[in-house]
């Protein structure tokens, strides 16, 4: 099995990234930009994709790699094994560490980009619900020049994303400060490992009162979202389960269901609040032992 | 597995493979792996409708595109074909013939309709997309009841409807038993269609070689039966003909027939006269490799006061798929029904079996084909015989084993059981179940489940060989530096025969096992076979090795002075012996299995804790591979239970067909399996071997099962089909809280 | 043209550099097999669950399958020919290769290099894992013969034979 014929590109530096992207737009050619290719690939071989010309960027080193500074940047080109092995991210933001383990597996984390997972829109990714609910922002570079974009924002729907043809994500940015309260939750499908359901939980407490909490959820529906509802519960609500579970019970109230063989509507939804449930429990437990 | 002592000899020692350097180091040779000079590629055209009639079929376009070589539809195949048709059916059974190509109808989505054939295998798949057939879509049907139903859609052209098999078992007066009951215990139970999904893809390259001969590589579980298939299909004697199957990547039963596609890449490879390779791609693999089970059940037990089950009836209905494969209706009507009653002394029966034709992939040999299913729908009804009764599962199973003075003992379906201690078995179980108790986490639902089962294994099909005998020959060449050469029609594809035949033949001969080489797996150099199916390669093949070595020694033994088999050997210039098998009975080894669950009632997620196998397969040649097979099994009996199944949607789309939706175990599902051997030896053949290839999925589904139900009786569930899927457990918590 | 339907690719496999002419969407696995002949890479899934074409790209472990030869280009790769000597056997296999004959980690043998390949890496970050770390890093993996219990235990016999060594 082999993807449809296609052009090669292959960029040596960001310039020649957006000049390719370009060259192929004037030809009237469907180029789609290729880092890691582990969603990607898989589509064009089972040619749910066919696009007419790849540019690879993988060899991007400067968009690579984690640095602080006012916030965390990560290059959209940073691999999920570089950044579960990065101790900026790892310790720093146990969620993402969490959803590093149970992602895909080793040899497509060895592969795969964070860029990648923010660009490709798939409903059922690990990554972005845990960047959704640290406040990522996505960096974006045109020709034309760059721009930031709140994640939330960027995500829009089923394998759609508010990213132009012409457009480069070039980075990840999350807001200052260590994410210690955090947990990922995820219940797999078991074949392809990815979530039927995943949360994302942020909390921080004072006086075993909850000041802060944020929850995101992958898998349910067309796009990963933030779970504003039941956030607003947490707040200065008191550190117990009963919170927890009172605000769990929200997570995807709204929320128009995925369903499909491996799980129901309903079935997501109840998974979705029995993981917010956990991962808050979990971010609670950790914020408490980071105190 | 318990430390084995090792014993004197070599039959018993747990010796590691002989097989391996060459796997481990990526030198081994399957199929793909050979590709001759100037060989040609081929992709299938497939129906993308389960039930259609083909209007036009357009290859012009196809035929111009860039590196095609040739296009087959069915009318350029002529005189190809059909497919061996199923034999020994019950009379006013339907045996409708097989296409290679599809002509006329399509009925399952996946059937082949055109080959193209080009210099590479992009440019084969990019023609392909160019093939034009029209098809006038026809009403589907999907799952056994439904093709039975009077009024259902039917496929096969001039049949009345699509029941192709019918058969009652009766003995006894099933009648009077079920009136005088003291219990009546009655089920539906569903053993879903599922995929064998050998790592390998089938395949297949064919070439003809200079002296006119067809030769024939294929991952296949049977040379010498391909070979013969491929004859009367092709009408060619069978000595015009080579196949040769090389390392073959798992089979599972799946890889025992000859397929349509197969036979179309072969008979191109004849017309071009230049070699033509073909190998599946895995979600090809989904539509067009054969699935195992797909039954329906409706049981019912007689039980007295006593806990003793009288009697067993009801129906079975089971789909066949679009076409018979050459083992299908066996599955059902020689495996299925007769092993019904498993190892209880049932006296009464009257079970009709129903198989059906369903527009859906057609169904073959898949690891136990008919005796999981069987043993399932027992091990099932004994379960809910204990809850009806109060009495312990196992005690169940203890008031109703045969004791082992019965033996040989006659079912009341009318198989001879040659030897068994399952009381014996069942005790070890409950004994190593006792040891330890597993962790269940916090809030998670305890659950235990045991399941005992009869395997019949070492079947001799009863179709005679070249010289015009029944039975495997194995030929023992003894050369005179002292080099054993062991031929046999048995042919692995990954159990490791090299080994196990090796310690075997060099026991009985008494020469150094290095000194022993073993031969298999392709038809002009291993003698006649039936190859390996049916847990039968260590009764029929190790027979036919073992009166092979005998008459080997009987021929050193005419030799003036006594002496070795070797010595004789180096003085007579070399020993040649060949022997037959003859068609032994079969074997019927058993066991007793256990699981210990935890099931996660928010989630309804199944955490196995323990599988714990008790085996009894008679004398076992070599540990390490006897416990291999018990783990590959289980595995997969696993992935029946919790994951596994092909489903389809209304319009007979298969719903997974890629292993990005169907879902078999990985490492992390899976806990350490702890097994455990009991022997009594089997008097039936020479070795008192067994044949266990299948045990771990016959024994481990039902103990499964009954240890997910036994965990959610606080809820009062009865009974879920399988899989059991988190939605399964968790709607049934729901709906029952 | 943004690109080319045909690419040069350079890339050294097994310590032997390689260049060659191949159409841009030729897989790095049929790249191994059909140009270099090392049919050790075997493909079982074609959807990047099944690992039986993991090799090792610049050290670390990937699916085969699920990356371009053009990609590839400029980098090393190993593959399961690449770890012991032609005609290997007994103390000449890799560790890991040995383990697996000795913990009878193999029946058909076409999960195996991609296994072996697998755990490789899994030993290289993970010196002394435990059980069930071996059976979550085997993820990527499918074995559809041994049940993964002699697999798993071949892991955890060559992590001890190679903390040893």
């Amino acid at each position: 099995m082999f993807p449809a014929d296609f052009s090669y590109g292959r960029a040596r530096s960001l310039d020649e990234a957006l000049d390719l992207l370009a060259a192929a737009q004037a030809d009237g050619e469907e180029a789609k930009l290729l880092a890691g290719g582990q969603s990607l690939l898989p589509m064009m071989k089972l040619r749910l994709a066919t696009p007419q010309t790849l540019v690879d960027i993988a060899g991007l080193t400067e968009l690579t790699g984690v640095s602080n500074g006012d916030g965390t940047t990560i290059g959209a080109l940073t691999t999920y094994r570089a950044l579960a092995r990065d101790p900026l991210a790892a310790g720093r933001l146990p969620a993402m560490t969490d959803a590093l383990a149970v992602l895909a597996d080793p040899q497509v984390r060895a592969r795969g980009t964070i860029g990648g997972a923010v660009a490709h829109g798939d409903p059922a990714a690990d990554l972005p619900a845990v960047l959704l609910a640290l406040d990522a922002q996505v960096r974006i570079t045109a020709r034309s020049g760059s721009r930031v974009t709140p994640l939330d924002d960027f995500l829009q729907g089923v394998f759609a994303t508010d990213l132009a043809e012409d457009e480069i994500v070039t980075a990840i940015t999350l807001p200052p400060g260590a994410a210690t309260g955090s947990a990922y939750e995820k219940f797999e499908q078991p074949a392809s490992h990815l979530p039927l359901a995943g949360v994302c939980a942020v909390v921080t407490v004072e006086n075993e009162v909850i000041t802060l909490a944020k929850l995101a959820v992958t898998g349910v529906a067309g796009r990963p979202f933030r779970a504003r509802h039941s956030e607003r519960a947490l707040v200065s609500a008191p550190a117990a389960r009963d919170s927890l579970a009172v605000a769990a019970a929200s997570v995807a109230e709204g929320v128009r269901p995925l369903s499909d063989q491996h799980a129901s509507g309903p079935f997501r939804l109840h998974l979705a609040e029995v993981l917010a449930r956990r991962a808050l429990a979990r971010a609670l437990a950790r914020a408490r032992r980071s105190q | 597995m318990t430390v084995q002592q090792q014993p004197p000899g070599l039959i018993g020692r747990a010796i590691v493979r002989r097989e391996d350097p060459a796997l481990l180091t990526g030198r081994g040779s399957y199929t793909d792996d050979v590709t001759p000079p100037g060989t040609l590629h081929a992709f299938v055209v497939r129906s993308p409708l389960a039930h259609a009639r083909i209007v036009s079929v357009d290859v012009t376009e196809a035929r111009e595109a860039p590196g095609v070589v040739a296009i087959y539809t069915a009318a350029d195949l002529p005189g190809v074909g059909p497919l061996p048709r199923a034999e020994g059916l019950p009379p006013g059974s339907l045996n409708p013939e097989f296409p290679v190509l599809a002509s006329g109808k399509v009925l399952w989505a996946g059937q082949p309709v055109v080959l193209v054939v080009a210099e590479t295998s992009e440019q084969a798949a990019d023609a392909a997309e160019l093939v034009m057939v029209d098809y006038d879509e026809l009403p589907v049907v999907i799952g056994p009841l439904d093709a039975a139903a009077a009024g259902a859609p039917v496929l096969h052209d001039g049949a009345d409807s699509n029941i192709a098999v019918r058969k009652r078992i009766t003995t006894g007066d099933a009648v009077a038993a079920f009136e005088s009951a003291a219990y009546r215990v009655g089920q539906r139970m569903v053993s879903q269609r599922i995929a064998p999904v050998a790592l390998e893809p089938r395949g297949v390259l064919a070439s003809v070689a200079a002296d006119g001969r067809l030769e024939v590589r294929l991952p296949t579980q049977r040379p010498h039966g391909s070979r013969n298939w491929l004859s009367k299909i092709l009408g060619m004697p069978p000595g015009q003909i080579r196949v040769a199957a090389g390392d073959v990547g798992g089979g599972f039963g799946a890889k025992g027939a000859m397929y349509p596609d197969q036979v179309a890449v072969i008979a191109a490879a004849r017309a071009l006269g230049r070699p033509v390779k073909w190998i599946e791609e895995r979600s090809e693999s989904f539509l067009a490799t054969s699935h195992g089970r797909d039954q329906v059940a409706d049981l019912e037990v007689a039980v007295d006061d006593g806990g003793r089950i009288t009697a067993m009836r009801g129906t079975v209905h089971a789909s066949f798929g679009a076409y018979f494969t050459p083992n299908a209706p066996g599955s059902l009507l020689g495996r299925l029904g007769p092993m019904l009653p498993q190892g209880y002394q049932i006296q009464h029966f009257d079970v009709e079996l129903t198989g059906v034709f369903a527009n859906t992939t057609p169904i073959g040999p898949y690891r136990g084909a008919g005796r999981p299913e069987g043993a399932y729908f027992c091990e099932r009804l004994v379960e809910l015989v204990a809850l009806e009764t109060g009495l312990d599962p196992a005690e169940v199973r203890r008031r109703n084993f045969i004791p082992p003075a019965h033996f040989p003992y006659t079912t009341c379906t009318g198989l001879t059981y040659d030897s068994g201690d399952y009381q014996a078995g069942l005790d070890l179980l409950l004994e190593k179940l006792a040891e330890t108790a597993p962790q269940v986490p916090d809030g998670q639902l305890p659950g235990t489940g045991i399941a005992s089962f009869v395997e019949p294994g070492g079947i001799t099909p009863p179709i005679p060989g070249p010289d015009g005998t029944v039975g495997d020959k194995a030929t023992v060449t003894i050369a005179p530096d002292g080099k054993v050469t062991v031929a046999v029609g048995t042919s692995a594809h990954g159990q490791g025969h090299e080994t196990a035949f090796a310690q075997l033949a060099a026991d009985l001969l008494g020469v150094p096992y290095e000194d022993v080489t073993v031969v298999f797996g392709d038809s002009d150099t291993a003698p006649f076979g039936y190859g390996t199916f049916g847990s039968r390669s260590a009764v029929a093949g190790g027979s036919a090795i073992h009166y092979a070595c005998q008459a080997a020694l009987e021929a050193a033994r005419r030799v003036d002075a006594p002496m070795s088999v070797t010595e004789a050997a180096a003085r007579l210039g070399g020993i040649t012996a060949t022997a037959g098998s003859g068609a032994p009975p079969e074997t019927y080894a058993s066991g007793s299995y256990a699981c210990v669950v935890a099931v996660d009632p928010d989630t309804g997620r199944v955490t196995v804790l323990r599988v714990i196998a008790v085996d009894d397969c008679g004398v076992v040649i070599n540990p390490l591979l006897v416990e291999g097979q018990v783990h590959g099994a289980i595995a997969q009996g696993l992935g029946q239970a919790l994951l596994e199944e092909v489903a389809y949607d209304d319009a007979g789309q298969p719903m997974a067909a890629s292993l990005m939706d169907y879902a078999v175990p990985f490492a992390a599902s899976l806990p350490q399996i702890e097994s455990y051997l009991v022997c009594t030896p089997s008097p039936t053949n020479p070795l008192g071997v067994k044949g266990m290839g299948e045990s771990g999925t016959i024994g481990v589904t039902p103990a499964l099962v009954n240890a997910v139900m036994n965990a959610l009786r606080p809820y009062g569930v009865r009974h879920l089909d399988m899989p059991l899927t988190p939605e399964k457990i968790w709607t049934a918590i729901h709906e029952h809280r | 043209m943004a690109g080319s339907r045909d690419v040069t690719v350079e890339v050294t496999v097994n310590g032997t550099p390689h260049t060659a002419e191949v159409p841009a969407r030729t897989l790095l696995v049929h790249f191994l097999r059909d140009r270099l002949r090392l049919t050790g890479t075997h493909v079982g899934c074609d959807t990047t669950q099944c690992g039986a074409c993991t090799v090792a790209m610049d050290g670390v472990a990937v699916k085969s399958c699920t990356v371009l030869a053009a990609q590839a280009s400029g980098h090393e790769i190993t593959t399961i020919e690449g770890l012991a000597p032609a005609d290997a056997s007994g103390d000449g296999l890799h560790p890991v290769q040995r383990a697996f004959q000795e913990e009878h980690g193999l029946q058909c043998g076409y999960c195996t290099p991609g296994m072996v390949m697998a755990i490789r890496q899994l030993l290289a970050d993970n010196p002394d894992p435990t059980e069930a770390e071996v059976r979550h890093g085997l993820n990527g993996n499918i074995c559809r013969c041994t049940g993964y219990q002699n697999i798993v235990a071949a892991a955890l016999s060559a992590a001890a034979h190679l903390r040893e060594a």
